[in-house]
């Protein structure tokens, strides 16, 4: 199954996270949110970045080429002291879903492993396999290479 | 009796070689973003730097001493921090000044220190909740002054530990700490053992989000040991006590800038001798994150 993904190409276009909104336990103070704004926007294609100390999240916007990952992100949070958890996140790629009914996102050179609730958004996803999309929905905590869909795209 | 907790020579260059070999890279840490007497948790992110410039003034019935000092901080992993801190002058002096450090990583007058913090324990447990533990340990180095109330300033050790909780609005940490000074000759300042304790509170009208400028309120309090000095192997009589301090607090952050003031004043002294009883110390420090 994978090998028969791997075989297949990834697009150039529509490509990558386009917006990330990464939430962070333990972060308290201005010092805090100036570390991880520095560093988010350190990270490349970022076009900008907002912090909400009272709410406990980073919201990174990217440009269409950016090759940033969820785990990227996640390495600045941590760098800084702090606990990543849940990341919302908007991303572009090459949906493709193998014989066997399991589907990833080819995205920024990244893969995510696809998973819904839903058995209409699960059935919308293996009919839009081998297309461009732009899917929304959380990567856990727990795996940066996991992504909840919630929501299909053009 | 007193227990004779010198340092040998040996102790202290030994500390002060492990030390130098972990500073190789680059030197270190600050008060930063906790109170200003008190011992503090946080430690810098990776790869942050951070400057802190304090002025800090103590007094008794007779005198004022003002020392100026910089400290640089330097986040070698999230929860390894590296700090030296510096005398820029001491304007003044007393002629017999409390055996007393100027904070978490602040030696007394006039002396160098490098610090490092690890902080080895944290939990968060929610958005803007932090539970957490960091050890210090410290070597110092006499400066150009290199006598206090006519003792000799030798090299040392400090140590110390805290723990506490940060969030959006309420801090509090609890501290212990020590400082041996080595023996040189006969002469050596009194073994230093206090504790500090902090409580903090970011008022509603301050919980504005980033960047709107973030301030906070501590109460601060220590409470310090201090053994008799020695001279040409002698306890000197008017030397070493207990003393207990308390006052307020205030930090305001600002993006990549901090600045904090604060006064102690004695709540209780019992000294051994005939020391004049301390009027108040007071800090400032302005702080500015790379």
């Amino acid at each position: 199954m994978i090998s028969l993904m791997t075989m297949l190409p990834v697009a150039a276009a529509a490509d990558g996270l386009a917006q990330a909104k990464q939430t962070i336990f333990g972060m308290d103070c201005a010092p805090c949110a100036y570390g991880i704004e520095k560093g988010l926007g350190a990270l490349a294609g970022v076009e900008s970045v907002t912090v909400s100390l009272n709410d406990g999240y980073a919201e990174v916007l990217f440009n269409s080429d950016a090759k940033t990952t969820v785990e990227e992100i996640r390495e600045v949070i941590r760098n800084n002291g702090f606990s990543p958890r849940e990341t919302s996140v908007r991303v572009s790629g090459r949906l493709v879903v193998a014989s066997g009914g399991d589907a990833e996102l080819q995205s920024g050179g990244f893969r995510y492993r696809l998973r819904t609730g839903d058995v209409r958004l699960e059935k919308a996803l293996k009919s839009r396999g081998g297309t461009e999309v732009e899917l929304t929905g959380n990567v856990p905590a727990d795996s940066s290479e996991e992504l909840v869909v919630t929501a299909i795209g053009n | 009796m007193r227990r004779n907790l010198a340092l040998t020579t040996g102790k202290v260059l030994g500390a002060w070689l492990v030390l130098a070999a972990a500073l190789c890279p680059a030197t270190v840490a600050a008060e930063g973003h906790g109170p200003i007497f008190g011992l503090a948790t946080p430690t810098l992110g990776k790869g942050q730097w951070s400057s802190d410039t304090a002025v800090m003034s103590m007094a008794n019935a007779d005198e004022r001493a003002n020392m100026f000092r910089e400290i640089l901080g330097y986040g070698l992993t999230p929860d390894l921090q590296l700090s030296v801190s510096f005398p820029l002058g001491t304007a003044d002096g007393l002629a017999s000044p409390p055996n007393t450090r100027g904070g978490a990583m602040m030696a007394g007058f006039g002396e160098w220190e490098a610090s490092m913090l690890w902080r080895f324990q944290r939990h968060a447990p929610a958005v803007g909740k932090r539970r957490e533990s960091t050890l210090i340990a410290s070597v110092l180095a006499p400066g150009a002054n290199d006598r206090r109330g006519g003792v000799k300033v030798t090299p040392g050790l400090h140590l110390g530990g805290v723990t506490g909780y940060a969030s959006r609005t309420l801090y509090w940490w609890l501290g212990a700490g020590a400082q041996f000074r080595q023996d040189d000759g006969g002469e050596q300042l009194g073994d230093l053992y206090y504790l500090t304790a902090v409580l903090g509170w970011r008022p509603p009208v301050f919980r504005g989000d980033y960047p709107k400028p973030d301030w906070r309120f501590f109460i601060e309090a220590v409470a310090e040991q201090s053994e008799r000095d020695r001279m040409n192997g002698a306890v000197m009589q008017d030397s070493g006590g207990q003393r207990v301090l308390a006052g307020p607090s205030m930090l305001g952050l600002f993006g990549a800038w901090g600045i904090e003031g604060g006064v102690l004043f004695p709540l209780h002294e019992s000294l051994n001798g005939s020391q004049p009883a301390e009027d108040y110390r007071a800090k400032l420090v302005l702080t500015y994150w790379f």
